[in-house]
């Protein structure tokens, strides 16, 4: 490979005030891993531009009491499928033919909802929409869970009544639910608290998960990041003998917007929030884009990189060649 | 120092039980990361006086929990807990360093699902220090199960042998047999004995008990099925616990976190929650192809975690904590929760002295494992404080005086008086679990033994004393001095079987 554009690379990062590494969209582990060795050297932010990342509370109130599961288990299992104010297929184009689309392991059969602004494209004979906006996520949430714990239904409009109703009726007649979010649009972090204590709720009567899209698409970075420094991404500085985990401080989103950092590594693809914020940021931002279809060169160019990176800055180590 | 090819100990006070020497003067010779006869040419080792030093083998923690997807969720499902110093959950990197400030030079992953072995050797492979093994939940894959459930021991073994091959681990382990089943059915709660059949299949777990101990002896694994039997922490388990021991009738078989399993109580008891452990120590004292590690509680804040995710539920009912679950598309799943274990409370004291009577009375040292089960007792950091309750009569009594004043009344631990001598404690921490391991190269210092050594200071506190090791070497390389690392050189991963399936050299 040319060496020109690495060193180049190497270069612009080691000029820098202060590196952001981000991407990590569907970048493998072994890439992921070199990345963060990068972020190391140069004592860089890392986030893979989660929005969950970007709520100071979100990642406890978020994942406290979370009831995950595989995608194939929702596949093998799942006979009620309900789309939680999420439309799969933008997120993860295949998602519904691969894993929702295909029966489960018989004697069940599958039928699913969309509660939301958007239907999910499944067919008519076994799918609802329950049409509702928005804002209306988190009372929705919360009444359904009103209603299994048995307690007094609370005071709602027609639409989000008429929902409920039906959502918690789908829910009695299923054996095992799975609810499939996106993580969108949520700034404080409470659709996905009261998703998760309504999920939870569920799971105490029989199986009942939640699959969250978005938190996957960049679950090596976050695998990395918390057995490396403590926290799935929103981390301040890159350093495995104490990093800190900022949540709403030290997010992708948060040091682009506020001009933190003056340059990304951007490795693999970007979430798309990250890349209208770096766009919005114009000229004063350095990007560097580390990308390959394949794996194993990805991993490549990030060593070369490391190795580049590292000469410049510790050429004593002797430890900087791939 | 540390960079040295060869060198020799003098003149240490040696604890080495495999070899009965015990508290003997003597030298160590170590060349190429292993312990040599005194060579013909002694003048070419550099000498490191350890005079007035005890010299052990570096520590063995048979059971604990550092890497893998679970220890992730524990990592994060705490906020305050991570801010800890040290961490409940500690970052893979400071994990090993202060397995290794503490003189432990090797360390067992106790639950791994088959499907996560990849990620869980990802993270290990940045443990430093520390040689490192996975247990791997292989009677979870339904395949398995399924092999289980026709007797088939030919397709048990193939199978059980292909899962340790691929993922690289050590032994088997089982979480709650067939439990998965019962708590992804949404049967939670039926599942009191060994002999209800899963549902949807033709098996009980007492079966899967059986006929999977067999198959683990004859693929010919170094260590035996390691058993975590069903439930955990429910009041009157030590039924539960008897009847699994009953079952493995001569198989080699290993009882992890026995504390956890050994509580009297519930409906078949007359009396509330206490100790089971008489009956059981019986038992086992008897029957020597078992083997236990205790899974002690110490007192504090800590995360539970577990690959039985019914356990976890039922912790998080009792406590009122909120947890994390994570189910796979195979049969496992785990459950985190933070939890914290407080003097006062009677269950919490009745745990501590439930775990500190099975150490004081199972008889023979050989067969007997120093664990919290880190963390779901307690951080393995504290296990000097553990170490001392063992061998300090005194300060056992002084911390048995602040528990909970029932358990004060009714509990055995009044009247045990035992003391563990250092070479006991050395046997529970090195070579026991070293040997119950099947690791043929360390727990001793023998010749061809690995050079993983640690040097103490006496002291009649020995809490303090184990808690800081003047000198940790690592194949011979000087990895920590008075409780700070001085390098990070990467372990081996311990694989029982390479990938045709031949047992590795690694097994010894």
């Amino acid at each position: 490979m040319s060496t020109a554009p690495i060193a180049a690379a190497a270069s612009r990062l080691t000029a820098a005030s202060r590196v952001l590494v981000t991407g990590f969209v569907d970048v493998p582990l072994a890439a992921v891993t070199v990345a963060c060795d990068v972020a190391e050297v140069l004592g860089a932010a890392v986030d893979a531009g989660s929005p969950e990342m970007d709520r100071a509370a979100g990642p406890t109130i978020a994942r406290v009491g979370e009831v995950t599961a595989a995608w194939e288990e929702m596949r093998d299992r799942a006979d009620l499928v309900i789309f939680w104010f999420c439309d799969p297929d933008p997120v993860h184009p295949g998602f519904t033919r691969q894993f929702v689309t295909p029966a489960p392991v018989p004697p069940r059969a599958r039928r699913t909802v969309s509660i939301g602004p958007v239907s999910a494209p499944m067919p008519a004979t076994c799918h609802r929409h329950l049409s509702l906006a928005r804002a209306a996520a988190v009372d929705a949430a919360r009444a359904i869970h009103l209603m299994l714990l048995g307690g007094e239904p609370p005071e709602l409009d027609g639409a989000l009544a008429n929902a409920c109703d039906s959502l918690r009726a789908a829910i009695d007649a299923a054996s095992c639910v799975a609810f499939v979010t996106d993580d969108t649009a949520d700034p404080l972090g409470l659709e996905a608290w009261s998703l998760v204590h309504l999920v939870r709720a569920i799971s105490h009567r029989k199986p009942a998960f939640e699959i969250p899209l978005a938190a996957r698409s960049a679950a090596d970075a976050a695998a990395v990041c918390t057995w490396r420094y403590g926290g799935a991404g929103a981390i301040a500085r890159a350093d495995r003998g104490g990093a800190e985990f900022l949540p709403g401080e030290a997010s992708a989103l948060k040091l682009i917007e506020r001009g933190e950092v003056d340059c990304v590594l951007a490795v693999g693809r970007l979430a798309a929030p990250l890349a209208r914020a770096i766009a919005a940021r114009g000229d004063g931002l350095a990007v560097i884009h580390v990308d390959d279809p394949t794996a194993a060169a990805l991993s490549t160019h990030l060593e070369y990189l490391r190795a580049a990176v590292t000469d410049r800055l510790q050429p004593a180590a002797g430890r900087g060649r791939p | 120092m540390s960079g040295l090819d060869c060198f020799v100990l003098t003149g240490g006070t040696i604890h080495d039980p495999a070899h009965r020497r015990d508290g003997v003067v003597d030298d160590i010779w170590i060349e190429a990361g292993r312990i040599v006869a005194r060579p013909e040419d002694p003048t070419r080792f550099p000498r490191i006086d350890a005079r007035g030093l005890v010299v052990m083998p570096g520590g063995v923690d048979l059971h604990s929990h550092v890497a893998g997807p679970k220890v992730n969720a524990g990592r994060r499902i705490a906020p305050h807990l991570a801010r800890a110093r040290p961490a409940a959950v500690p970052t893979i990197q400071a994990t090993g360093a202060l397995y290794a400030a503490l003189g432990y030079t090797t360390v067992f992953d106790a639950a791994i699902a088959t499907g996560a072995a990849d990620i869980a050797h990802a993270e290990l492979g940045e443990l430093p220090i520390l040689d490192k093994g996975i247990y791997l939940l292989a009677a979870d894959d339904a395949a398995v199960l399924d092999a289980l459930c026709r007797d088939d021991a030919r397709e048990t073994e193939r199978l059980v042998g292909a899962a340790i091959a691929a993922g690289r681990g050590w032994a088997v382990k089982v979480a709650n047999p067939g439990g998965p089943a019962f708590w992804k059915h949404g049967r939670r709660g039926d599942h009191h004995d060994l002999d209800t059949r899963l549902p949807e299949r033709s098996i009980t777990p007492r079966q899967i008990l059986e006929r999977l101990a067999r198959a683990v002896q004859s693929i010919g694994l170094p260590h035996a099925l390691h058993v975590h039997t069903a439930n955990l922490g429910l009041p009157g388990n030590w039924r539960t616990l008897l009847e699994t021991m009953r079952t493995f009738d001569g198989v080699p078989a290993h009882l992890a976190h026995v504390q956890f399993h050994s509580y009297t109580g519930g409906e078949l008891d007359p009396d509330t929650f206490g100790s089971g452990v008489a009956p059981l120590a019986d038992w086992f004292n008897a029957h020597d192809n078992l083997t236990l590690d205790v899974g002690q509680i110490l007192f504090g804040d800590t995360v539970a975690m577990t690959g039985d995710s019914a356990a976890a539920e039922h912790l998080a009912h009792a406590t009122g904590t909120p947890w994390m679950s994570h189910d796979l598309h195979l049969e496992g799943g785990c459950g985190v929760l933070p939890i914290s274990y407080r003097e006062k409370s009677l269950v919490h004291a009745w745990q501590w002295a439930i775990g500190l009577e099975w150490f004081l009375t199972a008889t023979d040292p050989w067969r007997i494992v120093l664990s919290t089960d880190h963390p779901n007792g307690a951080h393995f950091t504290a296990y000097p404080v553990l170490m001392r309750l063992l061998g300090d009569e005194a300060f056992r009594r002084e911390a048995f005086a602040r528990i909970h004043p029932a358990v004060r009344k009714h509990s055995p631990l009044a009247g045990i008086t035992r003391e563990y001598t250092l070479q006991e404690l050395c046997i529970v921490t090195r070579a026991a679990p070293a040997r119950i391991a099947g690791l043929t190269t360390k727990g001793h210092l023998g010749v061809g033994a690995d050079a993983d050594i640690t040097l103490y200071r006496p002291d009649p506190d020995l809490a303090r004393m184990f808690s800081m090791p003047a000198k940790v070497f690592k194949a011979g390389v000087l990895v920590a001095e008075d409780g700070e690392p001085k390098s990070l050189p990467v372990g081996k991963t311990l694989s029982a079987l390479g990938p045709d399936g031949v047992r590795s050299d690694a097994a010894g």
